[in-house]
């Protein structure tokens, strides 16, 4: 892309990022009648469902896998920045959105009906734009992707990762309201003194006496 | 209004019910190394401590080595973090412990010149490298603070270690704060046996021991001021998974206040709270040792995820001289989820290197940033909500240090036998022969172009005796208008450091402390 074109196409391009953003969408909207397994939380069914398509060609997921990996972003994402939650939702509008398409993908479909070929090449775009920002989104649609598929262990094993070294007993689940740990037990404060030598061979669970409970 | 139950130990916010109005001598902000030292000095001399922390008490029974749970559970922004143009991946703890819980255990002194740099160029004269001694020392006992032996180091950073030897470059082991370690790998996702010696296990309890109070789920939202006192600050408690208020809120009135939100956070409080900033420092000068990795795909197995994460150091290329940024090498946990965020593309070609996970080697070289005029660092904002957000490009010549640092790695690990190594670059470059090495010098580094990270945050509320110049002074790391406050954590640092931040946490803060406690 020559620096002209980039440059018409760089502010076409923010131009309708900032309409995204304020809320006017230029889209014509799809079928969109995934259903996800559990209420969504940060994305809305048109997201959830851009998602969906985007985890298929970036995790190679079948449907049910691609339903998944877009509930376990929905959830992570609840776990991170909120305004950068809401900018990602954004970026999902933008990747479907026709208009943008014609611009940067010289296409108008929508990212959600595209052939996975066709998809493909819509990452690709933003993956080698050059405005920052589609980049980043790019990346950051990818990472979230990624991490949802191979932080979950029965898939990260599938890389030849063994799993953790031994087992532990899966801790009670979090309650909202309900503490974390049992209460710290207050010991009677006693002189710091050099801790004895570790010993290679202490096995797991045997070491310090002052742990956490 | 309800009081907080007199209690010394952990209270979990999220249990609490009803608005909170506390009073006490010392109330501490961040339990992380920073808050902890400072926490242990004032309860051991007899002050009745709060320690307000947002983070979870979460301890070994739920560490379980999985990363599914500790990214969300431990670490800011549920491992979510990057700088504002998303270039750079950011790991930062959350949790009673900060950091200390979540990082991987590398322990060294702060190098002395660095020290003296501050004192010439940033009029940081308050303290000496023999007045920081004694407090490493104690550390180093407290900690189990002990150098690993050769024999114990895994695959990858024996690779590290015998790549450095055969192109003659200085390395060593390093020194970690463990005490029974039982080389899970575990480390970034809290020690499964308490081997690690974090906050959680060490600092923290002594102080408890001696009366303090942790108060987890608490979210500081600002200071406010009166005259040139902080009078109270005000905050919010959180849900058992921190995500969302609990609709109870605090206030906490002391005599002194300690920040110790660590970088980012400490820098963000402040603005939050429209503090007196009468040099313009506040959120400026934000370091981040940033950190460019090379994958190296090996014939036989490395098994990088298991082992110690880090045991082996090269500060060979750390003063390069002249107008050079320096760097240092270490390994890298293996861990499939962390991999898989850096390697870049998706589908197939990602598939393909996943695959070769237990082959990989994962090294890095760590740039250390600040000590050049043009190389200034980042500066923490405000997003819409008042979150802090750090606003960072990589200075070109912190981008030369990363190529540079590329280039060592990738020439260590074909020397070590990698059939091709992998610099994390998009589009992709594969380096399989000094001509792909040289071929670097080609590779782009800007955002987007090449994965970055940095788990070392650092500044953003510098110390200098100047007050045109820092946001607090040196002697006792006092604001300079807020009579007060002082903070104590890793953004009070001018620069970066050149070498893992934790064990320099620990000595000057410890130092602080035990001065303002006195
Ligand atoms: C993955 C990883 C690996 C690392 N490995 C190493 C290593 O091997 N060696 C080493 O030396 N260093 C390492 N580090 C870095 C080291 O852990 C940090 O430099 C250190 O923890 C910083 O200490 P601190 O006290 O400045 O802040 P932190 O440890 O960040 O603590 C600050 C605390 O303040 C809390 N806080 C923030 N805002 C608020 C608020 N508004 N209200 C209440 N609480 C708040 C945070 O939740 C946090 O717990 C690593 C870090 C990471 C993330």
């Amino acid at each position: 892309m020559d620096r002209r074109t980039f440059v018409k196409r760089g502010l076409l391009g923010g131009g309708l990022l900032a309409l995204v953003g304020g809320g006017a969408l230029f889209l014509r909207r799809g079928a969109y009648t995934l259903q996800p397994p559990e209420p969504l939380k940060v994305l809305d069914e048109t997201t959830f469902c851009v998602l969906v398509a985007a985890a298929r060609r970036i995790a190679l997921a079948d449907d049910a896998l691609a339903l998944r990996l877009a509930r376990d972003v929905d959830e992570a994402l609840t776990y991170g920045n909120p305004v950068a939650a809401q900018d990602f939702v954004k970026v999902l509008y933008l990747l479907e959105n026709g208009l943008l398409g014609l611009f940067f993908r010289l296409s108008p479909a929508l990212f959600t009906e595209m052939s996975p070929a066709d998809q493909d090449r819509a990452l690709n775009a933003w993956r080698d734009s050059r405005i920052t920002l589609l980049k980043g989104a790019y990346h950051g649609l990818r990472r979230l992707v990624l991490g949802a598929y191979y932080t979950n262990l029965r898939r990260a094993k599938e890389t030849g990762y063994p799993g953790p070294l031994f087992d532990k007993p899966a801790p009670p689940a979090i309650v909202e309201t309900e503490p974390l740990s049992p209460p710290y037990v207050v010991q009677p404060p006693v002189e710091v003194v050099a801790p004895a030598a570790p010993d290679e061979k202490t096995a797991p669970g045997e070491a310090p006496a002052k742990g956490t409970p | 209004m309800t009081a907080l139950p007199k209690v010394p130990g952990v209270i979990e916010g999220q249990t609490l019910k009803g608005d909170l109005e506390v009073s006490v001598d010392v109330c501490i902000i961040g339990s992380g190394p920073g808050g902890a030292s400072a926490a242990l000095a004032f309860a051991a001399a007899g002050k009745r401590v709060l320690v307000v922390e947002e983070g979870g008490y979460f301890t070994k029974t739920r560490f379980r080595m999985r990363e599914d749970e500790a990214y969300t559970n431990l670490y800011q922004d549920g491992g979510q973090r990057t700088t504002k143009d998303l270039a750079i991946s950011i790991y930062q703890g959350k949790a009673v412990g900060g950091g200390s819980v979540i990082n991987w255990t590398t322990c060294f002194r702060l190098p002395e010149h660095v020290l003296e740099h501050w004192a010439h160029k940033h009029q940081a004269r308050g303290f000496t490298h023999n007045d920081i001694v004694p407090h490493y020392e104690r550390i180093e006992k407290r900690l189990s603070i002990t150098k690993v032996d050769e024999a114990s180091v895994n695959p990858n950073n024996r690779l590290l270690l015998d790549g450095c030897r055969a192109l003659d470059l200085e390395v060593d082991t390093i020194n970690r704060n463990v005490l029974g370690c039982a080389q899970t790998g575990a480390c970034g996702l809290g020690c499964p046996i308490d081997a690690k010696q974090s906050m959680l296990v060490s600092l923290l309890p002594d102080a408890m021991d001696r009366g303090a109070t942790v108060l987890s789920r608490c979210r500081v939202d600002r200071l406010h001021f009166k005259g040139d006192k902080v009078s109270h600050l005000s905050g919010v408690l959180l849900g058992a998974t921190g995500r969302e208020p609990t609709g109870a809120t605090i206030e906490v009135k002391a005599d002194r206040f300690i920040l110790s939100a660590g970088a980012i956070g400490s820098p963000g409080i402040l603005l939050r709270s429209k503090a007196p900033d009468p040099s313009g420092m506040t959120g400026r000068r934000s370091f981040l040792h940033p950190v460019s990795i090379c994958a190296g795909l090996f014939p036989e197995p490395v098994h990088g995820y298991h082992g110690a994460p880090q045991s082996v150091a090269s500060h060979h290329f750390a003063e390069r001289g002249g107008k050079d940024v320096g760097f240092f090498l270490e390994a890298a946990p293996v861990s499939p989820g962390l991999v898989s965020t850096a390697v870049p593309g998706y589908g197939k070609a990602h598939r393909a290197v996943m695959k070769m996970l237990p082959f990989v080697g994962g090294h890095i070289a760590i740039t250390i940033d600040g000590f050049h005029d043009d190389v200034p660092g980042g500066t923490v904002e405000l997003d819409p909500r008042g979150r802090p957000l750090l606003n960072y490009t990589a200075a070109p010549r912190t981008l030369a240090a990363m190529r540079a640092g590329h280039k060592t790695l990738a020439k260590l690990q074909l020397e070590m036998g990698a059939k091709e190594v992998h610099t994390l670059h998009q589009p992709l470059r594969v380096v399989r022969s000094q001509k792909d090495i040289a071929a670097l010098d080609d590779a782009p580094y800007g955002p987007g172009e090449v994965f970055m990270a940095s788990a070392h945050q650092m500044g953003g509320c510098m110390m200098s005796d100047d007050p045109n110049k820092g946001v607090v002074r040196s002697e006792d790391l006092r604001h300079h208008a807020v009579t007060n406050l002082h903070i104590l954590d890793g953004s009070v640092f001018p620069t970066s450091l050149g070498v893992n931040p934790q064990e320099t946490i620990y000595g000057i803060m410890g130092l602080i402390a035990a001065r303002l406690a006195a």
